[in-house]
């Protein structure tokens, strides 16, 4: 049965000879060959089915929870609340629109869609108009909500 | 990717261009010559450099007698030192492990284990068969799962680097960071892997099975060491010596000024004072240079005012529209368009049951419009497998999730790769929304949950998995059949049943 194992390649440099050729190194021990199960997201056998975790979305009303943290700076904000009884968006229906569809943000309110939203950067561009630009109105292209599934692992990315 | 990853992507790709010309809509502002493409940084990055199995630099080809002189003629090579012989592309690849044809695999920053169509088969070779593979990355992948030795690798901005596009815009940048640890640019793995081989060894007689090409002795590359010897090689140098540290190559040096500050840590581990990225790039420039491949010298893609430039990158200036006399150098003058490509250029004519003129008629300057015929799927549902299976990408996660997978908010957003499906199919085997169920082919099967109310709202008959989740290894179901012409997969076609799990 294979093991893994992670090596360096060997550090012999024969730099500035007309033969490059470095001279022969042992081969470094293999130490701690990592076991197949341990690598990857998924750990395991490559060989195995696993059941996928049941994951729950966010099953908040509008409101309850507080706007969560941006990634980086414009990134589109995440939805904190559920979003299922408010699809599909469709050319009639916009269930988004009727909430956030103000200028404004007022406490307590729900936040604003920005000024960004209602250009038409292809046609008008640095123009803001009355109405959310097409190339915005499905929310959910960029706006994705949250679930309850752990990172799968540690990130100290700060903005 | 449903063009390309087809059983006839090529054709497929053709008839959209076609209706592109017949509509009048190629060659000018708003219908530039595009490469459908799933990855436009392949275009550049991987087809045009040459790294296919195919493959000269610059859209130039192994079984072309010129192509391979010119490159010798470029690389300083022997002649008839390249190989002639067009290896195997990536299913073929797995299929040869899998018969023991191949013994060894370097995979460099790819993850063809998950990626490739029919997997148990793969899996089953790459631990099974009496074979070496090596994984060089930068996360730990399922293919390294089943490699042999991983080779801890820098990321994209931890080395100075370059892509193309199919836009054909060639973007160059700077090291931003150095890579953590142990992890060493692609290109020092190499320069350290040719410094292993020395000329000897490699360009003596050497059997190639099935080598069958005009002024190849028999199946072999011939013994090219006194040639060698003659242009003033010495049978211990090493590739590294032939390819890499050449006088050429050593000319452009390092420390340099255009780097303003910014590190080469290929440089630093390599130990050299020359600047193998400028080197290289260079040296591959020379082979489009003249020949409608133009692009600028290495030090002007860095300029602040430049964004990359699109070849060809004639007097400093870049094309934006190709084959149009009015943006295009290359195109003669006076027509308006010159499709000056040189593929399938002279060709019989005849009616629709024959060539009545087998003498070739010329094309230069025009394109072409193909008919083709409808060929069925490879594999359609039967009573058994009863629903087609279709698997591509989802918004937040790219291609096999190693990276997106560990960025947090996208992996929260969509945590797992879901089996969508229209909610009658699901309910006619027992289904519901959430619930697990077993995909199954004739191939393999995997578990996944049912969705049947999200962004994908699937049709009857159609069930859509994606592929970013090695816990949901949708490949080990999937079909291997290819596109004869390009050999890309059809992803998007294949039978299957789901079952409550």
């Amino acid at each position: 049965m294979k093991t893994t194992v992670i090596a360096l390649l060997a550090a012999a440099l024969a730099a500035g000879c007309a033969n490059s050729r470095p001279a022969p190194v042992a081969a470094p021990a293999a130490t701690d060959p990592a076991p197949d199960t341990s690598l990857g997201l998924a750990k395991g056998s490559v060989f195995d089915a696993p059941t996928p975790p049941a994951v729950k979305a966010n099953g908040s009303a509008p409101g309850e929870l507080p706007v969560l943290p941006r990634a980086y700076a414009l990134a589109p904000p995440r939805i904190p609340h559920a979003v299922g009884d408010f699809l599909p968006i469709t050319p009639k229906q916009n269930n988004c629109l009727d909430c956030h569809g103000m200028k404004e943000k007022k406490t307590g309110e729900p936040t604003p869609i920005p000024p960004s939203h209602y250009t038409d950067f292809r046609n008008s561009p640095g123009q803001i108009g009355s109405e959310v630009s097409g190339a915005r109105y499905v929310c959910v292209s960029c706006h994705v909500g949250k679930t309850d599934a752990p990172n799968l692992i540690g990130n100290r990315f700060r903005p | 990717m449903g063009f390309n990853q087809h059983t006839r992507g090529t054709w497929v790709n053709e008839q959209a261009y076609t209706v592109h010309l017949l509509a009048g809509k190629q060659a000018k502002p708003g219908s530039g010559a595009f490469s459908l493409t799933g990855q436009p940084s392949a275009c550049g990055t991987a087809r045009e450099v040459g790294t296919f199995s195919h493959r000269l630099p610059a859209d130039m080809v192994v079984d072309n007698a010129e192509h391979r002189a010119h490159s010798e003629q470029l690389w300083k090579l022997p002649p008839r030192t390249l190989n002639p012989k067009v290896g195997s592309h990536i299913t073929e690849m797995m299929r040869d492990l899998e018969d023991g044809k191949v013994k060894w695999l370097w995979i460099q920053v790819t993850n063809p284990f998950q990626s490739t169509a029919n997997a148990n088969h793969w899996i089953h070779a790459a631990r099974e068969k009496d074979s070496f593979i090596v994984v060089s990355d930068v996360y730990p992948t399922l293919s390294c799962k089943v490699a042999d030795l991983i080779l801890p690798s820098a990321m994209i901005f931890e080395k100075w680097g370059g892509y193309g596009n199919s836009e054909r815009r060639t973007q160059l940048w700077r090291e931003q960071v150095p890579p953590p640890g142990e992890a060493r640019s692609d290109l020092w793995q190499i320069m350290e892997f040719s410094k292993r081989f020395t000329l000897v060894e490699v360009w003596g007689r050497q059997r190639v099975p099935g080598l069958k090409t005009a002024g190849f002795d028999g199946d072999a590359l011939p013994d090219v060491l006194a040639e060698a010897e003659g242009m003033g090689y010495r049978r211990d140098q090493t590739l590294y010596d032939v390819l890499f540290a050449t006088a050429e190559n050593k000319k452009f040096k390092w420390p340099d000024p255009m780097a303003r500050g910014h590190e080469n840590h290929t440089v630093t581990h390599a130990g050299i004072d020359w600047f193998p990225e400028k080197a290289l790039f260079e040296d591959y420039a020379r082979f489009g240079r003249g020949h409608g491949h133009d692009l600028a010298e290495f030090d002007a893609y860095f300029r602040d005012d430049v964004r990359g430039l699109r070849w060809p990158v004639v007097n400093g200036k870049e094309t934006l529209w190709r084959f149009n006399e009015q943006y295009d150098p290359y195109a003669r003058k006076g027509g308006g368009f010159d499709f000056y490509g040189k593929a399938m250029k002279s060709l019989p004519s005849g009616d629709l049951d024959k060539a009545t003129k087998p003498e070739p008629t010329s094309l230069a300057g025009r394109a072409k419009i193909f008919y083709r015929p409808y060929a069925a799927p490879a594999e359609s549902p039967d009573a058994v497998y009863d629903l087609w299976l279709c698997t591509g990408r989802v918004l937040e996660h790219w291609h096999s999730g190693t990276m997106t997978r560990r960025v947090p908010e996208l992996h929260n957003a969509v945590p797992e790769a879901l089996l969508f499906m229209h909610p009658k199919d699901a309910e006619a085997r027992g289904l519901k929304q959430d619930g697990l169920a077993w995909v199954e082919s004739r191939r393999g099967r995997v578990k996944a949950r049912v969705e049947t109310e999200g962004r994908n709202r699937m049709p009857r008959g159609l069930v859509f998995v994606p592929w970013f989740d090695e816990g949901v290894y949708i490949n080990k179901v999937t079909l291997d059949a290819t596109c004869p012409i390009s050999k890309q997969t059809d992803f998007k076609k294949c039978a299957v049943k789901v079952t409550k799990a």
